[in-house]
């Protein structure tokens, strides 16, 4: 199992090899979530996004297809559908409940990984962190509001009040803007 | 917002996932005829696909992926080994009753288990809620009233009913005049669709008045579909299939 590749555990998942989904989770739990405690800052929560997460990926109709991209993208995409069901679900609950202030985004309880984890992911933040760099704060904004917090275009677009077509080219905008800012690097996890 | 073709301007919504099925496929026709838009999907998506790496990275709680098979246990219709540690028929009755829960909230069209854990984490808030519109406004969103069933004598009534609190709902499930359940016995709610019976979970009754409750959390955007309800007397709280007697019923009846 250890030297399998993504897709072919997850092939394994689909016949119902425990073993397969057990091996996924030692590779991405982290990813996972990390992922779910940057966008909810709440343990409890997190730790029920990853539940949620492992087990669409036991029942999921959908193909994992290494083709059309990297085991991570896919897995985070589940993730961040399943977060922001439940930012939406929450704001509709109660207005009480947003988000924390953006000055809690550093404030992250630092469990252990190892240096050379580190050093390499570290490496991968300091690149994204760089490309932020070229971005204006309402650029740097407008991605936090949409990526993180799972605000719709058109939710945007009221909160902003600006017309729809604005807030999508705005977008579309700091998407190109960080893209040239980052290096051709593949394979980040 | 690029491209020559109208369509071109739902590449962001393509992009970023924001796009229903049908739109969807019909972007996708039409990209074999537009390079521009094949040339900024690259693009976007590989903006797209860092951003999530501007998180620090946090190892998970050591005994969350116990946690996680142990709901896959559930799921899969086995009572997690955590279950069968506790002694006794009511601890035993909890367990079954969890995986039919479970096994419900699938069937009923979908998969989020945080929504069962709010309705647990729900149960331990303080009571009353202070303030009081801390706790949504419940409204009954749908019923359905049940009689005896033929046969069953002309006692008792009830009425299922999905309820929405805010952001999350219930499957409810009342009858009133029921007999009260003896021992392991235990009352079976059935959602019948043609020949097909699931059960949404079981409840006892040991009230003087004969009231019994069924509450099965639902996912707020799933509607729940079936032609018709019986529940049953069961001898115990762990049938997969109806074995007592319907003493209940609601909706069309079923076939057969």
């Amino acid at each position: 199992m250890r030297n399998l590749p993504d897709g072919d555990l997850m092939k394994l998942v689909r016949q119902r090899q425990r073993q397969a989904l057990s091996e996924l989770y030692d590779r991405y739990a982290e990813l996972v979530y990390s992922y779910a405690w940057r966008a909810l800052r709440d343990e409890g929560a997190a730790r029920e996004i990853v539940q949620a997460v492992f087990l669409r990926l036991w029942t999921t109709e959908s193909e994992y297809s290494p083709e059309k991209g990297r085991f991570s993208s896919w897995i985070l995409a589940i993730t961040r559908n399943l977060v922001i069901d439940r930012l939406r679900r929450l704001r509709k609950e109660s207005a009480r409940l947003v988000r924390p202030e953006p000055e809690m985004l550093e404030r992250v309880p630092d469990r252990s990984e190892s240096p050379e984890d580190r050093a390499i992911r570290g490496v991968f933040r300091r690149q994204i962190r760089e490309a932020f760099r070229h971005l204006s704060a309402q650029q740097i904004q407008l991605l936090e509001h949409f990526y993180w917090q799972g605000y719709s275009l058109r939710e945007l677009a009221e909160l902003y009040g600006q017309p729809l077509g604005t807030v999508k080219s705005r977008l579309h905008q700091t998407l190109k803007v960080l893209r040239k800012h980052l290096p051709a690097e593949e394979g980040w996890r | 917002m690029t491209g020559p073709h109208p369509i071109c301007d739902g590449l962001l919504e393509y992009v970023t996932g924001e796009i229903g099925d049908e739109e969807r496929e019909a972007f996708e026709r039409h990209l074999p005829d537009c390079e521009d838009c094949r040339r900024e999907i690259e693009t976007l998506t590989a903006a797209w696909e860092a951003l999530p790496f501007d998180m620090e990275r946090i190892k998970p709680p050591r005994d969350l992926k116990r946690q996680v098979f142990a709901a896959l246990d559930v799921l899969e219709g086995k009572p997690a080994p955590g279950m069968r540690r506790f002694a006794g028929a009511r601890r035993a009755w909890m367990a079954s009753a969890a995986v039919l829960a479970a096994a419900f909230v699938l069937v009923a069209g979908g998969l989020l288990w945080g929504n069962v854990a709010d309705w647990f984490r729900r149960e331990t808030a303080t009571f009353p809620p202070n303030p009081p519109a801390a706790v949504p406004v419940s409204e009954m969103e749908w019923s359905m009233p049940l009689q005896p069933a033929e046969g069953a004598g002309d006692h008792g009534y009830g009425i299922a009913c999905v309820v929405r609190q805010g952001g999350s709902k219930q499957f409810v499930v009342y009858v009133f005049g029921a007999r009260r359940t003896i021992g392991k016995e235990a009352y079976q709610v059935w959602l019948v669709s043609g020949s097909e019976r699931r059960s949404a979970g079981t409840f006892r009754v040991s009230d003087e008045r004969g009231v019994g409750v069924l509450a099965v959390p639902l996912r707020a955007a799933d509607p729940i579909s079936f032609d018709a309800i019986g529940i049953t007397l069961e001898p115990d709280a762990d049938g997969f299939q109806p074995r007592g007697p319907r003493v209940f019923a609601g909706g069309a009846p079923p076939p057969g």
